[in-house]
């Protein structure tokens, strides 16, 4: 059951990442071809800024999913590396629980904010707002079941590197 | 005392319309409701831009967002009615309409969504500034490169007076006037002194293209929890915050394009109005359908009669 | 300071020292506050959504991946090669290789530890193969990291920019200047280590058709920063369109040109950069929903005077906010930093009378160092994770190193010249 469970999220994360990659491409090709619009042919694009913008909260929010799968998203862990093992596996633990509630709970307050904000219309484009805003309910469900199997099939701590930011 | 959110964008400075509105505000309910609301201000989109405000009144957690129309009407479609362009002559003729049967019309659209239109103060018409010619016929905006909002309206207005429109974002505007990237933007008189623009921009035409109406919204969960004759002083302060707000405005705006003058602009005024109203028709029928038809017609018997 | 804001911090902190991911542990700390104050749970995802719709915030997952396929596409490994031919023979000369290597990959990658990964991966065997120790040679890959974050492009200036709500384009050039002042104090450091050490051999002077050879090899490598800033700076873009810009000239180049790059690596190439920027962008985003809890119970005005209270002068207050800075940067994550204290540092320097430019760069400054001072710090763990040489070991080595960062730090604060002289062109 666990290793079903495990091998869900593992199967959904990697999914995300096709998805992320996919969007990324268009998101760098709107980028692109509005600066060549601009120059080549003279005329501003009104969709590209916006579908870029859009692309972005979404490769964002489900690329920090498939990261919290890996449990990989940065965090300070000296005071914690002072703990003895045992005590550390047991407090990973009960961070990981904490992050899934957190997930809950974002997963509830998109859901609000997309049913409160149906009607809304994006600037440009004019789209339904909710191609947008789906992507917090989104990200918190997908959070949740990655935390969630990560509760009872923690990461198994490697002395690879870490990933790291800015 | 309650505390009394009040927010919009820009900043907190004596000559900026949306900050005399929200200062009027604040003295008109001392006034009339004395200790009743503790007033804090929130300028400069500290509480979010206005998308995110307009949510905040519905959450309840803005009381009072003091809002470009054009970002309304994101929300509700009744509102382009006001951006149409060219479509009021002067300031006068534009509070008739605001505060007369149409303007009730359009901030009643609200009452469904959380929130309680108050008014509509004034942002002043918008006018035209570029580095290529002075904007005095229809004609003239050929070609010119127009930064504009990144809204069907005004991409509209620019495409059909045969201008090349150019959506940009706004932290991006200024250095683009300045090198070259645009040859001007259309914005109110205030915000081109505000951001310096005489120092990279050289004609100042007064197009009056668009009048800019700043819908004055409070939160409905803010109203619930006041009683019958608290809610009648509230609007009544509203009401009258606006009417001195316009008379600050107008008395600003002579100031300014004298300023404007003496830091080296060539302005201005545009010979006929009735000629740039004609080439923008198309823009009319495009958003005619999502706006109304009935409301639309009203408002053009308005402004002919 | 209200009861709201003071638990919102404690839950932020003490979450955050027990080791709750940093995005999460702002989080936690927003739905608490929310909840305390009574406003609705739908404000997280509101904010959330609002804090990563920003086009400014949309460079940076273009910049570490433009970081990335030039590392992949053989553009840095050419850098590297052309500062060799420039300055190996100097006295210290390959530790000045490392140093100006990360100077020239800094004009094209916004990231410290990206900078540092990628000379350091290069440089750091090299050094040893010529008698150079290991933990200086990590070390000095260490140090030179912050470099990336001070020539632009720049992921943290990006962020002050909208942050402060400044010129994104300014900070740039604000940046330039103490960032070729570090590289300098850096190949110093190299020199007087290499002359105190008869181990480390002198190498002989390449060339002249060596050096042109490298430099034509380099030729690509090369443009990419004339390309990028050059396109900024002659307005022909944005930053943001900059970075999609610099995203496919690395592709053209890396598979078409130097043919170093397979198609089918590409994916996994995109994915991994995309992890990172997401890392960034999620705590800028989640930090977004607090930094409205923090806005709306008036909390930077409270911090902003609190200082100010301590004292009136303005040198002594720059010092005090250095060291807190240092402290920040040496201890925790910037971005997180950034946010969290954006508003109150802009009061700040607003009661100072600072130039907003001089200020932001100040900070970004100050924190990037950070990025290479124990016990936390990116470029810190990434030159450790690549020489295996333990942090310990590194502090030790990095002294002299973090020395001519405080030097130049102090000469940032007080001359503000440094800073502003570029920026003055595009005012
Ligand atoms: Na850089
Ligand atoms: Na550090």
């Amino acid at each position: 059951m666990i290793n079903l469970l495990d091998r869900l999220s593992n199967w959904t994360a990697r999914a995300t990442d096709a998805v992320v990659i996919l969007m990324t491409v268009v998101m760098m090709s709107a980028l692109i071809l509005q600066v060549f619009s601009r120059y080549v042919l003279s005329a501003s694009l009104i969709w590209s800024e916006e579908l870029a913008l859009i692309l972005f909260t979404w490769t964002t929010l489900l690329a920090a999913t498939s990261v919290l799968r890996d449990m990989a998203h940065v965090r300070l862990d000296v005071v914690i590396s002072y703990l003895p093992l045992g005590l550390q596996k047991f407090w990973n633990r009960v961070i990981t629980i904490v992050i899934f509630l957190f997930c809950i709970a974002l997963a509830v307050s998109g859901y609000d904010y997309t049913v409160s904000t149906m009607g809304q219309v994006s600037a440009a484009m004019r789209l339904p707002i909710e191609v947008l805003h789906l992507a917090a309910p989104v990200c918190g469900g997908l959070g949740a079941l990655h935390a969630f199997a990560r509760i009872f099939k923690p990461v198994v701590v490697t002395g690879k590197p870490k990933e790291f930011i800015g | 005392a309650e505390t009394l959110r009040v927010g919009w964008t820009t900043s907190d400075s004596a000559q900026d319309p949306y900050a005399i509105m929200a200062h009027n505000l604040q003295a008109e309910l001392d006034q009339r409701l004395p200790g009743k609301f503790d007033v804090q201000m929130f300028p400069n989109n500290q509480l979010g831009d206005e998308k995110q405000m307009l949510e905040g009144l519905q959450y309840g957690t803005l009381d009072v967002g003091i809002i470009t129309n054009a970002s309304i009407a994101n929300l509700d479609p009744a509102f382009q009615l006001n951006d149409m362009p060219f479509l009021f002559a002067d300031e006068e003729q534009a509070h008739g309409v605001l505060d007369g049967e149409v303007g009730q019309e359009i901030l009643g659209k609200l009452s469904g969504k959380g929130m309680i239109g108050l008014g509509f103060a004034e942002g002043g018409f918008r006018h035209m500034i570029n580095n290529t010619r002075p904007v005095v016929a229809p004609d003239d905006v050929k070609g010119v490169k127009f930064r504009t909002m990144q809204n069907p309206v005004f991409i509209g207005m620019f495409s059909s007076l045969g201008g090349n429109p150019t959506p940009m974002a706004w932290s991006e505007t200024f250095t683009a006037a300045q090198q070259g990237t645009i040859d001007g933007l259309e914005i109110p008189l205030a915000v081109i002194v505000a951001n310096n623009y005489p120092e990279v921009t050289k004609y100042l035409s007064l197009t009056k293209h668009t009048y800019s109406a700043l819908g004055i919204i409070a939160s409905e969960r803010t109203f619930a929890k006041l009683s019958d004759e608290e809610k009648a002083a509230f609007k009544e302060s509203a009401t009258a915050a606006i009417s001195k707000q316009r008379t600050q405005v107008a008395e600003a705006s002579a100031q300014l394009v004298q300023q404007l003058e003496d830091a080296g602009m060539t302005v201005n005024e545009i010979e006929n109005p009735a000629a740039f109203r004609e080439q923008v028709l198309p823009v009319y029928e495009e958003f005619r359908g999502a706006i109304g038809e009935e409301l639309f017609n009203k408002a053009l018997a308005e402004v002919k009669g | 300071m209200s009861t709201v804001a003071i638990a919102i911090l404690a839950t932020f902190l003490i979450s955050m020292f027990g080791g709750v991911p940093i995005a999460f542990a702002l989080g936690l700390a927003s739905v608490l506050g929310l909840y305390m104050a009574d406003f609705p749970l739908v404000i997280l995802a509101q904010r959330l959504i609002a804090g990563t719709q920003s086009f400014s915030i949309l460079a940076i997952p273009g910049f570490i991946l433009a970081g990335d396929l030039m590392m992949h596409g053989g553009l840095s490994r050419r850098l590297v090669k052309f500062c060799q031919a420039l300055v190996q023979h100097v006295t210290g000369g390959l530790g000045m290789v490392t140093v100006l290597s990360a100077t020239f990959f800094a004009a094209i990658s916004g990231s410290a530890p990206a900078t540092t990964a990628t000379i350091g991966g290069i440089m750091i065997p090299e050094m040893e193969k010529r008698g150079w120790k290991r933990d200086f040679s990590a070390a000095l890959s260490a140090a030179s990291g912050p470099i990336g974050q001070m020539i632009p492009p720049s992921i943290p200036m990006i962020i002050w920019g909208v942050v402060a709500e400044d010129s994104i384009n300014q900070l740039f050039l604000a940046g330039i200047i103490p960032g070729l002042l570090i590289a300098l104090g850096l190949m110093l450091v190299c020199w007087i280590v290499a002359r105190r050490s008869p181990h480390i051999p002198r190498e002989s002077r390449a060339t002249r058709k060596e050096l042109l050879d490298s430099l034509w090899a380099g030729k690509w490598s090369l443009l990419a920063p004339v390309l990028i800033l050059g396109g900024i700076y002659g307005s022909v873009f944005t930053p943001t369109e900059a970075s999609a810009i610099a995203v496919f000239y690395a592709l053209i180049v890396g598979l078409f040109i130097h043919r170093e790059m397979k198609l089918a690596a590409l994916p996994s190439i995109v994915m991994a950069a995309m992890r990172t920027s997401a890392i960034v962008c999620f705590i800028i985003g989640i930090a977004s929903a607090f930094g409205w809890l923090v806005a709306i119970e008036q909390l930077p005005s409270a911090i902003a005077s609190g200082i100010m209270s301590v004292s009136t002068n303005p040198i002594v207050i720059l010092l005090i906010l250095n060291l807190f800075l240092l402290f920040i940067g040496a201890i925790m994550d910037n971005i997180a930093a950034m946010i969290i204290l954006g508003t109150t540092l802009s009061s700040i320097g607003a009661q100072l009378g600072l130039d907003p430019i001089h200020l932001g760069a100040m900070v970004v400054i100050n924190l990037a160092i950070g990025m290479a001072t124990p016990p936390f710090g990116y470029s810190l763990f990434v030159a450790s994770a690549i020489s295996g040489q333990s942090i310990e070991r590194l502090s030790v080595a990095l002294w002299p190193m973090l020395l001519v960062s405080f030097v130049v730090l102090m000469l940032v604060t007080y001359v503000p010249a440094i800073t502003l002289f570029l920026p003055s062109f595009i005012r």
